[in-house]
């Protein structure tokens, strides 16, 4: 008979190999990385510059510049363009954030010969023409009408502007009349501007052939290198005083609540002691907030804590949708658990736990090249080197409760957090 | 290619195996044989509160998370129509923990009433969360109920309403459990940086000891034919006026399957598709439109669905979508049209299985469909259709008779 109500010898997870990406300039100095591995002739690549929101003068015109780039170039109409990458199979992704612009493409390496020439159009050539920034305007304003009715969605919405102050770059919201005051020749300025590679780098993943830096340099090395812009600091929260803002909404069956503050990027000292604690407390599925309000008061489907990080600052915040019914005492534990975490030094069989998950959490961002390029860029585009991982892990296994009272103490005061509820209070 | 080993225990659990060095990971996959079309219309939703019950202790451990994550590892499950699905992926060097935690609750869960309570109210709230306090939230909820008069799913995952969900008792979850949750309903996979002795070993050892007991013949009411057209109109708080038309089609293995996927592909894949390029770049009659299948292991559904432009009538949106149709069902598509489809599908498949959980779920879902080859073969059957099977399939499918469509408009509730 076996016994089950032991569980099996298991290993620690203390030793993590990190692939180093390798590192080559194309002819007019665009750095590139590579990162080798993998079963299957595939690769990523992608094309990342600064040009996120926060780098913008006027609002919408990182995403919509961004969104807009496939759209057609001096040589190629957005139908063309479309036809073909479908055609060859490849995949091109756009995505902006607060701070980069990125274009990705995913392709069978038998396809590169073909699709390569096409992005490097795209990323050299876009046009933005009128027709297609139309169809993306309207697009646009119908998701802000739907998402204007979701609960969760306001919270998204507000909760920056609430700790970071409207005028700040990484507080600042969209209204409906944004979408009629963004033009083609903002794109067209931003594009410009933004998209050069003086301003970003290009990381590699994947099974990569031989010829590819040879095809890189012919489609990309050709590029003019460009200036990299100048750009305003970004400045301090302008929020003062925290608070809580209720908005409501009449006929929800559910309230959104965040709970949180403004916080530090990945360069400060007790980032990675804070990780730990937010774990702890909403971070996965066993932490201290899912198992109170989940599954212990059944209040919510799902709670979490996190803390959204961007290069010059970071949001810690606590996101649910309770019912309407339970929103006080909801919000009570929420405020109870981290009080605990100031009060209370973790217990050892607990922090060992989340020491562990955390572990296997950095084990699989080695999982395959993919993860691996994640994790590079995860430094890169924060101006750190792979110190950064060392300490991480080396704070993961040898942060004491002490500390993370301490951490607590420092960084979680009640008085500092704002809370936002949409739905009813 | 994924290479796979495949075992039966004694007992008559299916396990297979897939090798990746590549990675330092491995994923868990257990499929059981059991989703809501299984369940009582008096008690739906049953299948998908029980997935939630499998977390709450089993009969030798009292809590399944906290063990996993202990050993750095991570879970899910799903519920379907079809199935429901739980799986984990860990460091490979500590697979064993994943074998002795699925196992024991495949042997018994702890069935405390206080999990019960608990997580009835979890599902509660995930009922209002997703369908109730979300714009469009309920079109399922109505829809289905009025394509499917006798089979099951006729309600969807969630339930048909909250109340059964109430009013579920400890003893009704110890019958289903009885049984659904067996070795023989069961199908497993193991895959990423792990040996086919080691899995063979560990399955025998854990899962080996689990007493069979006898599969169920599943004989549920198949769904009579269509006849006419149905029309269900619904007016709701939402801000753009929404259009859905579903017809009736062949189920996963039929030889609908592959071919709607690559007739759905043509019409709403991508930014070449021919509904963005019309529909919505050239008339700017919608916002979006997708056309996409459900691929049920019964026979399911062929559904269009579209937000339409502001100004834009129904009667207009649904004649545009209606002239696109006819192309399909009175002309060939182009052969270059087809082949970009297919390719799309050959990348798209080959982007999938870089993955260890993709490859881990994909492996058991075939096995459930008859057999597990599929998972290198069904390709083939992609590369083979020709244009004139997607327009045999248009014309048969596409028919009036065959659909129900929803007229769901913008305004008060």
């Amino acid at each position: 008979m076996i016994d089950r109500l032991q569980a099996p010898l298991s290993q620690k997870v203390d030793k993590i190999t990190f692939i180093q990406p390798q590192e080559m300039r194309l002819k007019n100095g665009w750095p590139v990385f590579l990162i080798e591995g993998g079963t299957e002739e595939l690769l990523r690549i992608e094309f990342s510059f600064f040009a996120g929101s926060r780098f913008q003068d006027k609002k919408l015109a990182a995403s919509f510049t961004n969104k807009m780039l496939r759209e057609g170039t001096a040589n190629r109409s957005s139908e063309n363009l479309a036809e073909a990458l479908d055609f060859y199979g490849a995949f091109f992704q756009a995505e902006a954030n607060k701070d980069m612009g990125s274009v990705t493409l995913y392709v069978l390496n038998k396809h590169l010969e073909h699709v390569l020439p096409m992005v490097a159009d795209v990323i050299r050539n876009a046009i933005f023409p009128e027709k297609e920034l139309e169809v993306l305007r309207n697009k646009s304003r119908q998701q802000f009408l739907i998402n204007e009715k979701k609960v969760g969605a306001l919270a998204s919405k507000y909760f920056p502007t609430l700790i970071f102050g409207e005028d700040h770059p990484y507080g600042s919201q969209i209204g409906m009349a944004d979408f009629e005051a963004i033009n083609k020749n903002d794109l067209q300025t931003y594009f410009k501007r933004y998209y050069v590679p003086a301003n970003g780098s290009v990381v590699v993943a994947g099974k990569i052939p031989a010829t590819l830096p040879q095809l890189l340099d012919t489609h990309f090395g050709t590029f003019d290198f460009g200036v990299k812009p100048q750009v305003k600091k970004i400045p301090s929260p302008s929020v003062k005083k925290t608070d809580q803002k209720v908005i409501t909404k009449e006929g929800a069956v559910q309230s959104a609540l965040r709970v949180g503050k403004v916080l530090f990027s990945k360069d400060h000292p007790d980032f990675s002691g804070m990780q730990i604690l937010n774990t702890i407390l909403g971070g996965y599925f066993g932490s201290r907030l899912m198992s109170n309000l989940r599954e212990d008061k059944g209040y919510t489907y799902g709670i979490s804590s996190s803390i959204s990080i961007m290069q010059k600052a970071g949001c810690f915040y606590i996101a649910t949708e309770v019912g309407v019914d339970v929103v006080q005492p909801a919000m009570r534990e929420i405020m109870l658990e981290i009080r605990r975490l100031k009060d209370e030094k973790v217990p050892d069989d607990e922090l060992n736990l989340v020491r562990n998950y955390l572990m296997g959490h950095f084990l699989r961002s080695t999982d395959g090249p993919f993860a691996q390029a994640d994790r590079f860029n995860g430094i890169h585009h924060y101006g750190l080197d792979d110190t950064f991982y060392q300490r991480f892990i080396n704070t993961i296994l040898n942060i004491t409760p002490l500390q993370l009272q301490e951490l607590a103490n420092r960084h979680l005061d009640e008085n500092s957090l704002s809370q936002l509820i949409v739905g009813k209070w | 290619m994924i290479q796979y080993d495949k075992f039966t225990l004694e007992n008559g659990l299916r396990v297979i195996v897939h090798e990746d060095h590549s990675t330092p990971m491995a994923a868990i996959n257990i499929l059981y044989d059991v989703g809501a079309r299984d369940e009582e219309e008096k008690r739906t939703g049953f299948a998908h509160l029980f997935e939630h019950l499998m977390f709450g202790g089993s009969v030798n451990i009292p809590n399944y998370d906290a063990p996993l994550q202990r050993v750095g590892g991570e879970n899910n499950a799903f519920t379907s129509n079809d199935i429901t699905n739980y799986y984990i992926t860990l460091p490979a060097v500590n697979l064993e923990t994943g074998f002795w935690l699925e196992s024991d609750r495949m042997l018994s869960l702890a069935f405390t009433p206080h999990s019960l309570e608990v997580q009835r109210q979890v599902v509660i709230e995930e009922f209002k969360q997703r369908y109730l306090n979300q714009p469009y939230g309920d079109v399922w909820l109505e829809l289905r109920p009025a394509i499917f008069k006798k089979h099951p799913y006729k309600w969807a995952t969630i339930g048909k309403e909250i109340k059964h969900i109430e009013e579920a008792t400890l003893d009704e979850v110890k019958a289903f459990f009885k049984r659904f949750y067996h070795p023989g309903n069961a199908i497993m996979s193991v895959t990423g940086n792990v040996k086919p002795d080691q899995v063979k070993k560990l399955a025998e050892k854990w899962f080996g000891p689990i007493p069979p007991r006898v599969k169920e013949e599943r004989n549920l009411p198949a769904e009579p034919p269509q006849t006419e057209m149905r029309v269900l109109e619904l007016q709701r708080d939402v801000p753009v006026d929404t259009l859905y038309m579903a017809w009736r089609m062949g189920s996963r293995s039929s030889e609908d399957y592959i071919v709607a996927d690559l007739l759905t592909d043509i019409l709403s894949n991508g930014i070449s598709s021919r509904f963005q390029q019309s529909l919505i770049r050239d008339k700017g009659l919608f916002s979006e439109v997708n056309a996409y299948i459900t691929g049920d292991l019964d026979p399911g559904l062929f559904i269009i669905s579209g937000k339409l432009m502001e100004g834009v009538s129904m009667e207009t949106a649904e004649e545009a979508i209606r002239v696109e149709l006819n192309r399909v069902i009175h002309h060939t598509v182009s052969l270059r049209e087809l082949q970009k489809v297919k390719n799309k599908m050959e990348s798209m498949r080959r982007f999938s299985d870089i993955n260890i959980l993709n490859k881990a779920m994909g492996l058991v879902f075939y096995e459930l469909l008859g057999n597990v080859d599929l998972i290198n073969t069904e390709v083939d059957k992609y590369l083979e259709t020709s244009v004139q099977d997607l327009q045999h399939f248009a014309q048969k499918t596409l028919r009036d008779e065959q659909l129900t469509i929803l007229y769901y408009r913008a305004g008060k509730a």
